[in-house]
């Protein structure tokens, strides 16, 4: 039976209009796989078309939910990450479409608990949209701050 | 059209902590003790809040600029590095969500990718062009690219100063970590066509190097930038040919290297 996830909304640290991810569809340790419908009115989403380079908000964002959801299943709290460095930014399309449906693969290649580095791509069907490794810095997320610096 | 434009090689200068100097390292001149770079050409204050990555930048771009007999105030500069101000960022980072502080605006303004480049053109009122890139290990290519746009376009020297300060280990596993490094070449307009006293380079272009990299240790030759080192150390040798700018680990940019004598 397929597992259920929670919902998004409960495993990464973003709020309001920047949860950009619909859902987590697939984890495993090290590995997770998410997915986004682009609908209008989406934050980026101008002219009803978004451009590609934002996609590495979506990698983000699914590598917060690869963590997120390690937490959930450990019993511990959400933390915050931050996007430090992008190597190897492949973009093989430029802008995608309202209506477009994505699959946002990220993949740990180290991580440690200041610093983790992970292999993303993003795919609309079977074709390649974007990939990148992405090094992320994590931290705890401030209690009762939301996602503000101190 | 850039690609296959020769240049001339002006001036050459390096900083490491065991060559404090490029004349240090054409020499093989090893310091006592590993060297700090002191950033002396900068202000007092500047040389205060600076990186060891300013300074060594600062140390390579001076010892370059003043080979090349390049005006301070009106040279360009193009300054490379893969990770720039990586420290400077992590601790503004932990400042803020591990210690719990208020980000120092100072850390802050020197923790961008041109701080570097800012505060050298400061420290020598330039009012010429510079810019500041990364490209993992393809940015000495880039940068000599840039250069040789620049040379193109207003006919003026500019040096090239690539750099990367020692490897956070919180970012680097410690089998690819390297070593505090920078070098710089400073370029300039070939002076006719037959100019053949001096050494002119070619490129970048991809190709199959022909000259083979200098023999370094590991933590050197692990440096992103190291493509420059080895091409400065061709251009040192006198050895006329194709030089890797990225030891295989990049885009496969090389340079050509075309001495008078090679």
């Amino acid at each position: 039976m397929a597992e259920v996830y929670p919902s998004i909304r409960e495993l990464i640290p973003h709020d309001g209009p920047m949860v950009l991810l619909d859902e987590l569809v697939h984890w495993e340790p090290g590995r997770a796989r998410c997915r986004i419908t682009i609908t209008p009115g989406m934050h980026f989403v101008s002219d009803g078309a978004v451009d590609t380079i934002v996609s590495l908000e979506y990698m983000g964002q699914a590598v917060a939910a690869s963590c997120g959801y390690a937490a959930f299943r450990g019993g511990n709290d959400i933390r915050v990450g931050m996007i430090i460095g992008c190597r190897r930014m492949d973009i093989e399309v430029p802008t995608l479409r309202v209506g477009d449906q994505l699959l946002i693969e990220v993949r740990e290649v180290r991580a440690q608990e200041e610093i983790s580095v992970y292999e993303c791509d993003v795919r609309r069907g079977d074709e390649p949209v974007a990939s990148a490794q992405l090094t992320l810095y994590h931290a705890d997320k401030p209690p009762g701050e939301g996602d503000s610096f101190p | 059209m850039t690609a296959s434009m020769e240049v001339r090689v002006a001036g050459m200068g390096l900083f490491m902590p065991d060559f404090p100097t490029a004349a240090d390292w054409h020499a093989q001149r090893r310091s006592a003790e590993p060297q700090l770079p002191s950033g002396s050409r900068l202000d007092r204050r500047a040389r205060g809040r600076s990186s060891v990555l300013t300074k060594a930048l600062a140390e390579a771009y001076f010892e370059a600029a003043d080979a090349a007999s390049v005006e301070l105030g009106e040279g360009s500069a193009v300054f490379g590095s893969a990770l720039g101000e990586v420290g400077t960022m992590l601790g503004l980072l932990n400042q803020m969500w591990r210690d719990r502080e208020e980000p120092s605006p100072m850390a802050f303004a020197l923790s961008v990718h041109n701080a570097a480049s800012g505060v050298v053109s400061i420290a020598t009122k330039n009012r010429g062009f510079t810019t500041s890139l990364g490209a993992d290990h393809d940015t000495p290519a880039m940068a000599l690219m840039e250069a040789i746009g620049l040379i193109a376009e207003r006919g003026e020297p500019v040096v090239v100063v690539c750099g990367e300060e020692p490897t956070p280990t919180a970012l680097v596993p410690d089998d690819e970590s390297w070593e505090l490094a920078a070098m710089a070449i400073a370029l300039a307009p070939t002076r006719g066509d037959n100019e053949t006293d001096c050494v002119r380079l070619r490129g970048p272009f991809k190709a199959s190097a022909t000259l083979v990299g200098s023999d370094l240790r590991a933590a050197v030759a692990r440096n992103p930038q190291v493509g420059l080192l080895d091409l400065i150390c061709a251009v040192e040798a006198g050895r006329s040919g194709t030089i890797a700018l990225d030891r295989g680990r990049g885009g496969g940019w090389c340079m050509e290297v075309l001495c008078p004598d090679g």
